[in-house]
């Protein structure tokens, strides 16, 4: 039985004809130690969107985190998205955890976007200033499926990833990841981790005031 | 194993024009109601919602109350709503209205990604948001054992101690969703009884997880890191108790959010704009204010919708 009701699957298809203009890879691992439900529904559920794309979305799974392109994009964990477009391998932006509930949203506005050669909508004066970054950035938002709060602070944090190749930006879902949640001392979403811990903020902020806290954080 | 729950799919939106007969702010019930007579009634209508579609019923776990679905999660409930607006010609553009110009020639909105938009109505239904109980460590302990979600923070407090603060609806509402995983649940309300609808009390009082203290205030919440301890004080006896919780959520009630008409649209002290209860206009021409952000008596999903209907009627009736 597909994962997606018959009109979901409808309205994701016809979105996917409507907006996605380029290819996108969306690379998902797997590992056989990690025998979570939530594993194996992100794998399918990575193929049931793939299906619905006419082939603009070109999904491999890649089992181990030994593997060689585990290592060379840099997953630690799983389960893991890393997507990027056609023909410009890049690792920094990033799913952990299963994307769904609110977060399938941030998920669909992801590939579009990258689709549309990463079209960002971010006021212009915003969009200099993170390009200018030439430090590395990692940017962890925790999420949990349920929050609708927390799609806001995905998506600029993957904006942010999208304009420049310094800043990684992962979705962390906290349920999957406790320990990791547990390290940052995650009790409300979503929280947003920058430099594993430099600075810390709760809440959806928006994009200038999210700006600031990485600029804090350098 | 049954289908995935995915949240609405939202857009992005591209041919966003400069002028609208009618500008919503705000997405919730109301909102996107308003938007549905409008665009039925023949005017480009655009909506305007910095979260996600439905509003506040993203927040509700499971709704009872709205005729005739006898329960529906909240989140769906706001998926079909969206889905409606779209599907009768309604714009829902994601983005938040960070300025207001109601006064002079022409009403405009500025967004916060920078766009103007005309409107030739406007409708306000910018709803509430919860209420802070006003102690320093609540800000301070915020996020860390503090939540105002149970939605998005319940996964947190998995077999844990937790209490919920507040006696109407939303406050009941929580502590039956919470009660699903955790551990106990207090409900601490500062009255003899609850104000929530009695079916939804009723079920509260028969859930062996969760138990009730009356007549109570929480006067300290306790914690160096995280949430340790609640510092209680019985209204009556004044007899104040101090007990360990991990975490509580906090449902003491509603603030609208009016902050970007203030001084422009008459409101009550309390910030609830002020409208005409037959049309729904308010001290400005052309500008219109329904469901929770406005004064009225019951505030309700049903009650919100009613509002939508109301002022789109009437601005097409009369302005159109």
């Amino acid at each position: 039985m597909p994962l997606l009701k018959e009109k979901d699957q409808q309205a994701v298809r016809e979105r996917f004809a409507k907006e996605l203009k380029n290819p996108v890879k969306i690379k998902f691992f797997f590992s056989q130690e990690d025998t979570s439900e939530e594993t194996r529904i992100t794998g399918e559920l990575m193929d049931e969107i793939g299906g619905l794309s006419e082939g603009k979305l070109v999904v491999e799974s890649i089992e181990g985190m030994d593997s060689e392109q585990a290592r060379r994009l840099r997953v630690d964990k799983t389960p893991a998205i890393v997507i990027y477009g056609d023909g410009d391998e890049r690792d920094n932006i990033r799913f952990f955890g299963l994307p769904a509930g609110h977060e399938f949203a941030t998920l669909l506005h992801t590939l579009i976007t990258v689709s549309n050669d990463y079209h960002v909508e971010l006021p212009d004066a915003l969009v200099e200033k993170v390009r200018a970054i030439d430090k590395p950035v990692k940017i962890q938002v925790f999420v949990t499926t349920s929050c609708p709060h927390c799609p806001p602070a995905v998506v600029v944090s993957h904006y942010f990833a999208m304009l420049n190749p310094m800043i990684t930006s992962e979705m962390i879902e906290a349920n999957q990841f406790d320990d990791l949640s547990r390290r940052y001392g995650v009790q409300s979403v979503p929280m947003t981790v920058i430099n594993d811990g430099k600075q810390t903020f709760i809440g959806s902020r928006n994009p200038e005031e999210f700006f600031k806290a990485i600029e804090k954080a350098l | 194993m049954g289908h995935l729950d995915i949240g609405s799919i939202f857009k992005q939106e591209s041919d966003v024009r400069g002028t609208y007969d009618c500008v919503i702010i705000g997405g919730g019930p109301g909102g996107l109601t308003a938007g549905i007579y409008a665009a039925r009634g023949g005017l480009a209508t655009l909506v305007l919602e910095k979260g996600v579609e439905g509003g506040t019923l993203n927040f509700t776990p499971v709704i009872e109350n709205y005729p005739p679905y006898s329960s529906i999660v909240g989140m769906e409930l706001a998926q079909k709503w969206a889905e409606h607006a779209e599907q009768v010609g309604v714009t829902i553009l994601h983005e938040g209205v960070v300025e207001v110009s109601l006064l002079g020639g022409e009403l405009t909105v500025k967004t916060d990604q920078g766009r103007t938009i005309a409107g030739k109505t406007i409708v306000i239904s910018t709803g509430s948001s919860y209420r802070l109980l006003g102690l320093p460590s609540e800000r301070r302990l915020a996020g860390k054992g503090v939540s105002y979600c149970a939605l998005c923070d319940g996964a947190f407090f998995k077999n844990k101690k937790v209490a919920v603060v507040g006696g109407g609806s939303s406050a009941i509402d929580e502590a039956l969703y919470l009660a699903q995983t955790a551990g106990s649940v207090t409900v601490i309300h500062r009255r003899d009884q609850l104000r929530a609808e009695k079916a939804l009390a009723d079920k509260a009082f028969q859930n062996p997880k969760i138990r009730f203290y009356w007549d109570t205030v929480v006067v300290d919440i306790e914690g160096e890191q995280s949430v340790e301890s609640l510092l209680l004080e019985n209204v009556k006896t004044k007899e104040r108790t101090r007990e360990p919780f991990d975490g509580v959520f906090i449902y003491v009630g509603l603030d609208p959010s009016s902050g970007c008409f203030k001084g422009v649209l008459d409101m009550t002290e309390d910030g609830f704009i002020i409208a005409d209860p037959h049309t729904l206009e308010t001290s400005v021409k052309r500008v219109f204010a329904v469901g929770d952000v406005r004064q009225k008596e019951v505030r309700q999903i049903v009650t919100a919708a009613a509002d939508g209907a109301i002022a789109a009627s009437f601005i097409i009736k009369k302005y159109f």
